[in-house]
C-alpha cells in the first residue's frame, strides 16, 4: 500500500534480494502477503489459478465492542476540532457539523482480551479440528489484534462456504441448546439422560464444564454433574442467561468476513502496521506475550511533535499523555506512532 | 474397489458401482437390444421416470433384477432426451432418494465399503458409546462440503460432535449426506451420456419421450428477473439508512449494499451518490471501490449479492417477516416489488 492510500496489488519477486529492492524502492505505507497459493501468483486474479489458502484468522480489539472503549475511543470534528469520548455522534455536539473523524485507542485491557480470544481459538483449532500446533503461527497485528494463520493443513481447500462454516463453528453462532441435549419436553430424569458430558470434545463438552463450574446453591452440592445442568436447565429464564454468558465465555470472537476469504491478504510478518508504528511478529509463546513493549522496534531517539489530542497510552512500559494542543519530544516510537494516528504532526 | 459379498439384487440397488457396470458390459446389449426385449425395458424405463415424479422416489420395489439393472441407463437416455433441466433434476433426485431408501435398510457388512466408494472417504465406525450414541465419524474436511447442501440446523457444524478434525455422524445422517453425492453421481452420469441421433427415429421411443415430457410436474417460478421498484429488503434499507445517517457501517454492510443495488438496476454514479462525501466519504475511494465491485476495475469479476447465509455471519442480517424462506436479498419481494418476467423456467 503506498502513501496515497492506494493498494498496488499483483506485484512478482523473483527471489528476496528482488523482494528487498521493490520494499526499499517503492517505500509502501504497508506491505501485505496473500494468504493463497496459486499456480501463477503474478497475474490478475482471473487469471492466477488458486491452489488453496491457508486458514487463517483476525482477531481485532475494535471488534469486541469492549465497555473501556466508550472511556478512550474518542471523536474529533474536522470543521471545529471538537473532541468527544465515546461513539461518533451524527454531528458535532459544538458546531453541528457532520465531517467527524473517530479515533479507536486500544488500552491493556483491550490487548489482554484479544490475547484471551486468542487463546480459545488456538484450542479450538488443536483440540476440534485435530491441527498440530507447529502448523499454526500466532501474530500480533502490531496494532490491536492478532492474527492465527493455519499452514499446511487439510484444511488449505476449503472453499469460502465451508469456511463459513468454521467461522460460525469457532464464533460458536447459531448453536441450538436442542443438539446439546436439552429439551423442554424432556422429564427431569431424560433431561439428566441428555444433558451434555465435560468428557465429551467439542462445544458439549466446552459448555457441559462451564455449566458444571457455575455455582447455582448449596443444594447443588451433592448432585453428580449431569443432575447439576439438568437443574440449572430447569431454572428457565436464569438458564437462558447463562447459556448467553457460557456462548459469549467460550466463543473466539473472530473477525466473520476474513477466513472465508480464499484471496485474502494479510500484512507481512516483520513489517511495520501503517496506523501505529509497530511490528507485527510472530507469538512464539502467547502467554508470556507484551504487545505493549515486544511489537515496539522503532528507536528511542527523541522526535519532537505538535499533538492536537491524545489519550493516554503505554508502550515499553511509559505511559504517555494525554495531551492537547502540545509540542511534545518523546521516543521515535511514541512520536510514530501518533504521527500515523494523525494525531500529531512533526514539529 | 471391488465390493465383496455383494450380488445382482445389490447392482439393480447400486447402478453407480462400477460391478453393475461390469455386469451390464457382459450382458452386451445394444440400444436395439433393449427396445426389442421381451421384457419391455422401455415401458419399465418410462415407468421408472414417472413413478419418480409422482412420488419424489423411482420404485424400490425391484420384481425382475436384469430389467431393473438395464431399465437405469435407459432410463438416463430418455429424461436427457427431454432436454427439459427441470425433468432431469426431478429424475436424479427420485434415483437418489430410492438409493437413500435401499441404504437405510442395507446390511451392516457392506455399509462402509458403500460409503467408501461413493463418498471418497473412509467413515469410522464407533463402537462404544464414550462420546456419545453414534455409528460413524468422518473427517471434516468431507463433511462440510456435503452437510451444506442439507436444510437444517443440525447439518450446522456448530451443531455437530467435532473432534480432532472428525464429525461424528448416525447411520441415517451419514446417508442423508449420501445424497447429494449420489445425485451428483447421477448428474455427472447424464452429462456423460451422448444421445444417437437415430433414437429420435424410432416412433415408440419419440411417443415414450413425449408421455415423459407430458407428465414432468410444473417448475417454480423463476424468481431471479427481479427489478426493484418499491421496498428494499431490511438489511438493504438499513445499510442505506445507516450511510444516510453518517453511522459506522461494517465493510461487509457495505458491500452487500453496494452488490445489490448494482445487481437491482442502480448504475455506478447512482451507487456512488448514495455515499455522500459530506459525510466524509471520498468520492475517489469510493468510485474506485464501486467500479471494482461492478468489474470495471481490476480483474473485471463482478460481484455477487452476499447470500442472507454470509451476512448473518458477518453480523449484517435484519430478517423480517417479510423475507420468508429466501436464501440471497435479491429474493426479496413483496407487494412494492415488481417481478420482470411473470414467466416459469425456460428449458
Amino acid at each position: 500500500m503506498s502513501f496515497d492510500g492506494f493498494m498496488h496489488r499483483h506485484i512478482p519477486v523473483s527471489d528476496f534480494s528482488d523482494f528487498l529492492e521493490n520494499i526499499i524502492y517503492k517505500s509502501p505505507k504497508g506491505v501485505y502477503a496473500s494468504c493463497s497459493y496459486y499456480n501463477h501468483p503474478a497475474k490478475n486474479m482471473a487469471e492466477k489459478e488458486w491452489k488453496g489458502s491457508d486458514l487463517a484468522f483476525d482477531i481485532d480489539a475494535d471488534a469486541l465492542n469492549l465497555k473501556c472503549k466508550n472511556q478512550h475511543d474518542h471523536w474529533i470534528c474536522k470543521n471545529c476540532g471538537k473532541v468527544g469520548k465515546g461513539p461518533r455522534p451524527n454531528s458535532c455536539i459544538k458546531c453541528k457539523d457532520n465531517k467527524i473523524n473517530v479515533l479507536t485507542w486500544s488500552c491493556s485491557n483491550c490487548l489482554g482480551a484479544t490475547k484471551n480470544e486468542a487463546i480459545k481459538l488456538f484450542d479450538i483449532l488443536v483440540q476440534d479440528f485435530g491441527i498440530s500446533q507447529k502448523n499454526i503461527s500466532t501474530f500480533f497485528s502490531g496494532n490491536k489484534g492478532y492474527h492465527l494463520v493455519v499452514e499446511n493443513s487439510v484444511y488449505e481447500k476449503l472453499d469460502r462456504r465451508e469456511r463459513r462454516e468454521i467461522v460460525d463453528y469457532v464464533s460458536c453462532k447459531e448453536i441450538s441448546l436442542q443438539y446439546l441435549g436439552f429439551n423442554k419436553k424432556f422429564s427431569y430424569s431424560q433431561l439428566i439422560q441428555h444433558m451434555p458430558s465435560s468428557n465429551q470434545p467439542g462445544w458439549p463438552g466446552r459448555m457441559a464444564h462451564f455449566f458444571t463450574d457455575y455455582e447455582i446453591d448449596s443444594s447443588a452440592d451433592s448432585l453428580n454433574d449431569s443432575e447439576k445442568i439438568a437443574k440449572l436447565y430447569s431454572s428457565k429464564s436464569k438458564f437462558n442467561k447463562i447459556f448467553k454468558q457460557s456462548v459469549v465465555s467460550l466463543r473466539s470472537n473472530i473477525d466473520p468476513s476474513v477466513t472465508p476469504d480464499t484471496s485474502r491478504i494479510f500484512r507481512l510478518p516483520t513489517s511495520l502496521h501503517n496506523k501505529s508504528g509497530f511490528a507485527k511478529i510472530k507469538c512464539e509463546d502467547i502467554l508470556s506475550f507484551e504487545p505493549s513493549t515486544q511489537p515496539v522496534v522503532l528507536g528511542s531517539e527523541p522526535l519532537k511533535i505538535n499533538i492536537t489530542f491524545c489519550p493516554v497510552f503505554t508502550l515499553k512500559g511509559i505511559t504517555y499523555g494525554p495531551f492537547k494542543k502540545s509540542t511534545e519530544t518523546l521516543p521515535t516510537f511514541a512520536s510514530v506512532y501518533l504521527l500515523l494516528n494523525k494525531l500529531a504532526t512533526i514539529a | 474397489m471391488k465390493l465383496v459379498d455383494v450380488g445382482k439384487e445389490d447392482y439393480a440397488k447400486y447402478p453407480f458401482l462400477p460391478e453393475t457396470g461390469d455386469f451390464v458390459q457382459k450382458l452386451n446389449f445394444t440400444i436395439n437390444d433393449l427396445l426389442d426385449s421381451d421384457y419391455n425395458i422401455l415401458e419399465n424405463a418410462k415407468n421408472r421416470i414417472i413413478y419418480g415424479f409422482k412420488h419424489g422416489t423411482s420404485p424400490t420395489s425391484i420384481s425382475n433384477v436384469e430389467v431393473d439393472i438395464l431399465s437405469f441407463p435407459l432410463a438416463l437416455l430418455l429424461i436427457k432426451s427431454t432436454n427439459n433441466s427441470y425433468a432431469i433434476s426431478k429424475f436424479a433426485l427420485a434415483e437418489s432418494k430410492r438409493i437413500e431408501n435401499f441404504l437405510l435398510n442395507e446390511r451392516q457388512s457392506v455399509i462402509p465399503k458403500l460409503f467408501e466408494i461413493i463418498l471418497k472417504i473412509q467413515p469410522i465406525e464407533i463402537k462404544d458409546d464414550s462420546v456419545g450414541k453414534w455409528d460413524y465419524k468422518i473427517p471434516l474436511t468431507g463433511y462440510l462440503p456435503r452437510s451444506l447442501h442439507l436444510r437444517g440446523i443440525n447439518w450446522r457444524l456448530v451443531n455437530r460432535l467435532v473432534d480432532q478434525g472428525f464429525v461424528y455422524v448416525k447411520h441415517k445422517e451419514i446417508v442423508e449426506l449420501l445424497r447429494s453425492e449420489i445425485y451428483e453421481m447421477i448428474i455427472a452420469k447424464l452429462d456423460e451420456i451422448k444421445i444417437p441421433p437415430s433414437l429420435f427415429e424410432n416412433k415408440s421411443i419419440s411417443k415414450i419421450i413425449k408421455e415423459i415430457q407430458n407428465s414432468t410436474p410444473r417448475p417454480p417460478l423463476d424468481n431471479r428477473n427481479i427489478v426493484f421498484t418499491g421496498e428494499y429488503p431490511p438489511c438493504i434499507s438499513k445499510a442505506i439508512e445507516m450511510v444516510k445517517n453518517g453511522d459506522q457501517v461494517k465493510h461487509y454492510g457495505k458491500f452487500l449494499m453496494t452488490t445489490f443495488l448494482l445487481r437491482a438496476g442502480k448504475n455506478v454514479d447512482d451507487v456512488i451518490k448514495m455515499y455522500p462525501t459530506s459525510l466524509g466519504f471520498s468520492e475517489s475511494i469510493t468510485r474506485y471501490q464501486v467500479e471494482h465491485i461492478a468489474g470495471l476495475k481490476g480483474s473485471g469479476t463482478k460481484y455477487s449479492v452476499p447470500s442472507c447465509k454470509t451476512m448473518q455471519t458477518n453480523d449484517f442480517c435484519f430478517k423480517t417477516k417479510a423475507c420468508g424462506n429466501i436464501t440471497n436479498p435479491l429474493q426479496f419481494r413483496n407487494k412494492t416489488n415488481t417481478v420482470k418476467k411473470n414467466t416459469r423456467q425456460k428449458h
